[in-house]
C-alpha cells in the first residue's frame, strides 16, 4: 500500500550514511525545493482544471473537454500559451517592483508550505510555533499585491491594491481568532501536536459549538484573504477590469494566477489540519472494526481528501454568490465576524440567520446542478454537425434554387435589387435572342455580396417569381473575403420555361 | 460638448483634492459594450460621472433618411438589439398610422406575443448580466437557458435570433411557424418552474439585496420588479396564445409606401422604456427627417444623478439596473 | 568559518544593504519596500537564532502591520510615484556624519559590554508559558508594559482619527458662529 510515512526518515538515513551532515542538509534542501516547486506546478494545473470543471458543472456546461481525455491537458496548454506570451511592462511603471511583485507573492506561498503536514511524518519543518508562523507569513502576501498595484502605474491596479490591503489586513483578524480557538483547545502552536490532539476525534466534532463557529469564521476569512469571490474586490472584474494584476501578462500573470490557487490550497490544508485532523483518519468512538478500516486508508489520502473538500467548498462559494461592496466587506468583518463572541443581540442573530439561509438556498441550487450532470445543455458544436437542428426558416444566406435541368426562375426584374436597403444584390442583365428571333431580357449574373447582407429578407419578399430564398447556412468564414461575393445563378443555367 | 484635449489633461494626473479620474471604458467589462464613462473618484466614492458618447455612433437616423418606409425598419433592430421586435413594431405602427393601413387581427395578436417574448428574453439577459456585474457568474447561464428557448421560437418563426425584421407595415412578413403555439406553451411551463431558481440565486440572496437596496433610485422592490414584469408578460402571452385568430397575416398595402406630408410620432414600450419614432415627411418614399427617442439614452442621463456619493461597486449595480444597451444610446 | 556563520553574514548583508537602499532611494514607495526587506532580514536573524516566536511576532507587527500602514499612507498621499528632489549637499553631509557618529557610538558600547557565552536553557516558546508571562503581575511579568502600550496605541489612534477627520458642514457653521 502506498504511503508517504517513513519515506522521509529513510531518505535522511541514506543521505547521512553517504555524506557529511552539512552536505546531507544541503541535498535535503535541494530535494525539498524541487519537491515544492513540482508540487506547485502540479497543484496549479490540477486546481485550475478543477475550478473550471466545477464552474462548468454548476453552470450547466461541460467545461474544457478538447485537450486530452476529458480536457485533462487544458491547463497544460494554457500554461504553454502563457509562457510563450510576451510579458509587457507598462512604460511608466516602476520596472523593478513591477517585476518583483509576482515573485514576492509566489515566495510567500512557498514559505507557507513549510509547516504543513502532508502525511504522517511527512512535513518539511515542524516548527514549534507552526500556527503563528503561518499567520505571520501569510500577512506578507499583501505586500506583493500592494507592490503590483502600485508599480503598474494604473489607476485600476492602485484601487485594487488598496482594496486588497484593507481587506487582507482586516480579515487576518478573524482568521487569527478562528485559529486561536483551536490553539486554545489544543494548548499548542505546533502543527504536529494539533494533529495528534485530534487522535480521538477531529476538533470540528469534539470542539462543539466554538469549533463549528470558528470553522465558519475561518472559511469566510480565508476566502477573503485569498481574494476569492464573493470577496474578490481586489480584482473585481466588472469594476476594476482585473484589479491589481491588470497590467500583467504572460508568465508574470501566470505567477499571480498560480499564487492564487496555491494560497487556496494552503489555507484549505491549514483548515483541514486545524479542524479536520490533518492526516488523521476518521475514528468513531468504540467502533473498533470501522476505525481499523479507516486506518487502512493512507494518511496522505486523508489529508488530500479533506483539503480538496475544503477547496471545493470555496469554489462552490465563488460560483454561487455575487460580490460584496467594499464597505459591506468591511462591515461584515468588523460588525458581524468579530463581535460573534460577545454580542448576542436579537437583531444580530436574525441578520445572520436570514443571511445564511438565503446563501444556503443559493448553494443548494448550484449544488443541485453540480450533482445532476443530465441538466447540462452544452452543444458539442462541430461534433454534432450531422444532428444539428437548424430551423428551415433560418436566414443565413440568399441562394437561388436550381432544378435538375439547371434552370432557375429569375427573370432579371431587379425587384430584389430595389428592395435591398444596402446594395447587397446587383442584377446584371443581358438580352437573349430566343429561337424565334425575339429579343428578351434575361439575367446574366445575380451578384450577391454576403459580407454586406443583413439578412433582412426584403429581397425574398419582393421577388415576384420566387427565384431566390434564404438558406439555413451559417458557416460563412473564409480567409479571402472576395469569396464572400457570390454569383447566385449557376454557370450555364437558364430560366425555366413559362416564367415571365 | 466636451473638449477632448481637456479630458486628456484631466485624466493624466490626480485631480485637485486627491480626486482620481478614471476613464471607465470604452473597453471595460462592466459597460456591456463600448460606453465611455469618465468617473471622478474620491477614494472609492464617486464624485462625478460624465458619459462620453459617440464611440459606436452609426448615424442610424441619417441612414434612415435614404431608406424607404419598408427598408428603414430593419435598421431599428440594430439599435436596441435586445428588443428588436418592439423597435420594429414602433416603426411599423408609425407607417400604418400615417397611411391608415388596416392590420389583420392575426397579425396584431402575433405582434403582441412576439413583443412580450422579446421583453422576457431581454429581461432574462438583464438578470444574468446584472448578476454578473455584481460578481455572480452562474445566474447568467441559468437565465440564458430559458432565453435560448425564446430565441429558438424566434428562429423558427422569424428566421433570426436577434435582429428579426419580421414585422412589416401592414402585418407580418410571413405567417407564424406551425409549431409556434406548442413551443411557446412549452416555454411558459419551463419558465414558471425555473423562476424560483432566480429568486434563490439572485433576488432573495442577501448579498444581492444589500448591493441593490438603497443604491441609486432603486429599492429592493424595484430590483425585483423586472421579475414581476416577466410574470406579467407571461400572463399576456398565456391569454393570447390559444386565441390567435385565423386569417391573413398581412394587410393590403400599396407596393410603394408614401407617407403623406406632415409629422408623425408613435411610441411603444420596449424592455427598457419608451421607444418613440418621430418622422417628418415631405410626401416622398423616404422620410425627410427621422428621430428616435431611445430609452437607453434617457436612462443613461440619470446615471450621474443616482451615482454621486455612492461607491464604485454601486455604479456597477446602477448601470446593471439601468440595463444599458450601448447601441441604443449611441445610434 | 562554518555554514552558520556564512548564513549570519548573508542575513546581515541583506539587512544593511536594504537599510542603506531605504534611505538613499529617491522613490518613497521603494524606500518602504527596502525597509520591509530590512525588517524581514531581522526576522530571518531571529529565526537563525532559533527564537521563532520573536521572529514571527517581528513579521506580524513590523512587516504585516507597520510597513503595510506606511505603504497605505504613501498610497493616500499625492504624487507618490514621482521621484523626490535630491537633498542638498549640506544635508547629505550632516546626515552622513550623524549616521557615522551613531555607528561609532553603538560599536563602542558593544565593544565595552563584551557579550559572554551563556549555556542557559533556550527560551521556551510554549503557548501557556507565553500567556502566563504576558499577563503575570510578578516581577518578570509583562502586564504593566502591555497595558501601558495599549493605552498609548489607543491614544495614538484617537489622535489619528481627529487629525484625519474632515470638518463637517455643521462644525464649520459652529466655528464660524463662534468667531462672530
Amino acid at each position: 500500500m502506498f504511503s508517504l510515512e517513513g519515506i522521509t526518515t529513510n531518505v535522511q538515513d541514506w543521505l547521512l550514511m553517504k555524506f557529511n551532515p552539512t552536505m546531507a542538509l544541503a541535498i535535503e534542501c535541494v530535494i525539498v525545493i524541487l519537491l515544492s516547486i513540482s508540487l506547485f506546478a502540479i497543484l496549479g494545473l490540477v486546481l485550475v482544471l478543477m475550478e473550471r470543471k466545477v464552474a462548468a458543472h454548476i453552470q450547466i456546461r461541460l467545461g474544457p473537454n478538447r485537450v486530452g481525455p476529458g480536457g485533462m491537458f487544458q491547463t497544460v496548454a494554457d500554461t504553454l500559451k502563457l509562457i510563450m506570451k510576451e510579458g509587457l511592462t507598462p512604460d511608466k511603471a516602476d520596472k523593478f517592483l513591477f517585476n518583483l511583485a509576482p515573485f514576492v507573492v509566489m515566495m510567500v506561498g512557498m514559505l507557507l508550505l513549510a509547516p504543513i503536514a502532508f502525511a504522517k511524518n511527512f512535513q518539511i519543518w515542524d516548527i514549534n510555533i507552526g500556527v503563528l508562523y503561518i499567520s505571520s507569513v501569510s500577512s506578507l502576501s499583501v505586500i506583493g499585491i500592494l507592490m503590483a498595484g502600485w508599480a503598474s502605474n494604473n489607476k485600476y491596479s492602485l484601487l485594487g491594491a488598496m482594496r486588497s490591503g484593507a481587506q487582507i489586513v482586516s480579515y487576518e483578524l478573524s482568521a487569527g481568532f478562528a485559529v486561536l480557538t483551536i490553539v486554545v483547545l489544543t494548548g499548542s502552536l505546533q502543527i504536529s501536536e494539533i494533529i495528534n490532539a485530534q487522535q480521538n476525534g477531529w476538533w470540528i466534532f469534539k470542539g462543539h459549538i466554538p469549533a463549528v463557529i470558528a470553522f465558519v469564521l475561518y472559511i469566510i476569512a480565508v476566502t477573503a484573504e485569498t481574494n476569492r469571490a464573493p470577496f474578490d474586490l481586489a480584482e473585481a472584474e466588472s469594476e476594476l477590469t482585473a484589479g491589481f494584476h491588470t497590467e500583467y501578462s504572460g508568465m508574470r500573470f501566470a505567477l499571480f494566477f498560480l499564487a492564487e490557487y496555491i494560497n487556496i490550497f494552503i489555507v484549505c490544508a491549514i483548515g483541514a489540519t486545524l479542524f479536520f485532523g490533518g492526516w488523521m483518519p476518521l475514528h468513531i468512538g468504540n467502533w473498533e472494526a470501522f476505525n481499523h478500516i479507516m486506518d487502512y486508508i493512507p494518511s496522505s489520502v486523508w489529508f488530500m481528501g479533506k483539503t480538496f473538500f475544503l477547496i471545493f467548498l470555496i469554489m462552490w462559494f465563488r460560483w454561487t454568490f455575487p460580490r460584496l461592496r467594499v464597505d459591506q466587506l468591511l462591515n461584515l468583518e468588523w460588525k458581524y465576524l468579530l463581535p460573534i463572541r460577545n454580542m448576542f443581540l436579537k437583531e444580530y442573530i436574525t441578520d445572520v440567520l436570514t443571511g445564511v439561509t438565503s446563501l444556503l438556498k443559493g448553494m443548494r441550487k448550484t449544488g443541485y446542478y453540480f450533482t445532476h450532470s443530465k441538466e447540462i445543455i452544452t452543444e458539442q458544436y462541430p461534433d454534432n454537425r450531422a444532428t444539428l437542428l437548424m430551423s428551415d426558416r433560418f436566414k443565413g444566406e440568399v441562394v437561388m434554387p436550381h432544378d435538375a435541368n439547371n434552370e432557375h426562375t429569375c427573370t432579371g426584374c431587379t425587384a430584389c435589387e430595389l428592395a435591398c436597403p444596402n446594395g447587397t444584390i446587383k442584377v446584371v442583365t443581358k438580352f437573349e435572342t430566343s429561337p424565334e428571333g425575339k429579343k428578351k431580357k434575361a439575367i446574366d449574373a445575380l451578384v450577391y455580396r454576403l459580407e454586406l447582407c443583413t439578412m433582412c429578407n426584403l429581397c425574398i419578399v419582393a421577388c415576384p417569381s420566387d427565384a431566390i430564398k434564404m438558406a439555413p447556412n451559417f458557416e460563412h468564414s473564409v480567409f479571402d473575403r472576395t469569396k464572400l461575393t457570390k454569383v447566385l445563378n449557376q454557370p450555364g443555367s437558364k430560366i425555366r420555361e413559362g416564367i415571365e | 460638448m466636451y473638449n477632448q484635449t481637456e479630458i486628456i489633461k484631466d485624466t493624466s494626473e490626480l485631480g485637485a483634492d486627491g480626486e482620481l479620474v478614471i476613464n471607465m471604458g470604452p473597453q471595460h467589462p462592466a459597460t456591456h459594450g463600448v460606453l465611455h464613462l469618465v468617473v471622478t473618484l474620491n477614494g472609492e466614492t464617486i464624485k462625478k460621472i460624465e458619459p462620453h458618447l459617440g464611440y459606436i455612433h452609426r448615424s442610424i437616423e441619417k441612414m434612415c433618411e435614404s431608406l424607404t418606409y419598408r427598408q428603414f425598419i430593419y435598421v431599428t433592430s440594430r439599435m436596441d438589439y435586445l428588443s428588436s421586435h418592439i423597435n420594429n413594431l414602433g416603426c411599423a405602427l408609425l407607417v400604418e398610422k400615417g397611411m391608415q393601413i388596416e392590420v389583420p387581427d392575426r397579425a396584431k395578436y402575433v405582434r403582441v406575443i412576439l413583443s412580450e417574448l422579446t421583453r422576457i428574453a431581454s429581461h432574462e439577459l438583464w438578470l444574468g448580466a446584472m448578476a454578473m456585474d455584481l460578481g455572480a457568474f452562474t445566474p447568467f447561464f441559468y437565465a440564458f437557458r430559458e432565453r435560448e428557448m425564446i430565441t429558438d421560437i424566434m428562429e423558427d418563426t422569424c428566421g433570426a435570433r436577434l435582429t428579426m425584421n419580421y414585422i412589416v407595415p401592414g402585418g407580418l412578413m410571413y405567417d407564424i411557424h406551425p409549431d409556434f403555439q406548442k413551443k411557446v406553451k412549452a416555454f411558459i411551463t419551463q419558465f414558471k418552474s425555473k423562476v424560483t431558481e432566480y429568486e434563490d440565486l439572485v433576488t432573495n440572496n442577501v448579498i444581492f439585496q444589500s448591493r441593490t437596496k438603497g443604491v441609486g433610485i432603486l429599492s429592493a422592490e424595484d430590483a425585483i420588479s423586472y421579475g414581476k414584469e416577466m410574470n406579467q408578460s407571461i400572463r399576456i402571452i398565456e391569454q393570447l396564445i390559444d386565441n390567435i385568430p385565423e386569417g391573413d397575416f398581412v394587410g393590403k398595402t400599396k407596393n410603394v409606401l408614401k407617407l403623406p406630408k406632415g409629422e408623425f410620432y408613435t411610441r411603444v414600450e420596449t424592455a427598457r422604456g419608451e421607444f418613440g419614432v418621430y418622422v417628418v415627411s415631405e410626401g416622398g418614399t423616404t422620410p425627410h427627417r427621422i428621430k428616435f427617442r431611445s430609452p437607453g439614452f434617457s436612462n443613461l442621463s440619470v446615471l450621474n444623478h443616482i451615482s454621486v456619493g455612492s461607491k464604485i461597486g454601486d455604479l456597477m449595480a446602477s448601470m446593471g439596473t439601468l440595463d444599458l444597451v450601448i447601441p441604443d444610446i449611441d445610434r | 568559518m562554518n555554514t552558520s556563520t556564512i548564513i549570519f553574514y548573508a542575513i546581515a548583508a541583506l539587512i544593511l544593504g536594504a537599510a542603506i537602499l531605504a534611505v538613499t532611494t529617491l522613490k518613497i514607495f521603494r524606500s518602504a519596500i527596502w525597509l520591509l526587506f530590512s525588517l524581514v532580514g531581522i526576522a530571518a536573524l531571529y529565526f537563525w537564532m532559533q527564537v521563532e516566536f520573536i521572529a514571527a511576532i517581528q513579521i506580524v507587527v513590523y512587516v504585516g502591520g507597520i510597513v503595510v500602514l506606511i505603504i497605505f499612507s504613501i498610497f493616500l498621499t499625492q504624487q507618490s510615484g514621482k521621484e523626490m528632489a535630491k537633498p542638498a549637499t549640506s544635508k547629505m553631509i550632516f546626515s552622513a556624519l550623524a549616521a557615522l557618529f551613531g555607528t561609532g557610538f553603538t560599536f563602542n558600547l558593544i565593544n565595552h559590554y563584551g557579550f559572554n557565552n551563556i549555556s542557559a536553557a533556550p527560551f521556551n516558546p510554549s503557548v501557556d508559558e507565553i500567556g502566563m508571562q504576558m499577563l503575570s503581575t510578578t516581577s518578570h511579568g509583562f502586564i504593566l508594559p502591555f497595558e501601558v502600550v495599549s493605552m498609548l496605541l489607543l491614544a495614538a489612534m484617537v489622535g489619528c482619527i481627529v487629525i484625519a477627520m474632515k470638518p463637517t458642514e455643521a462644525t464649520i457653521v459652529h466655528l464660524n458662529k463662534k468667531e462672530d
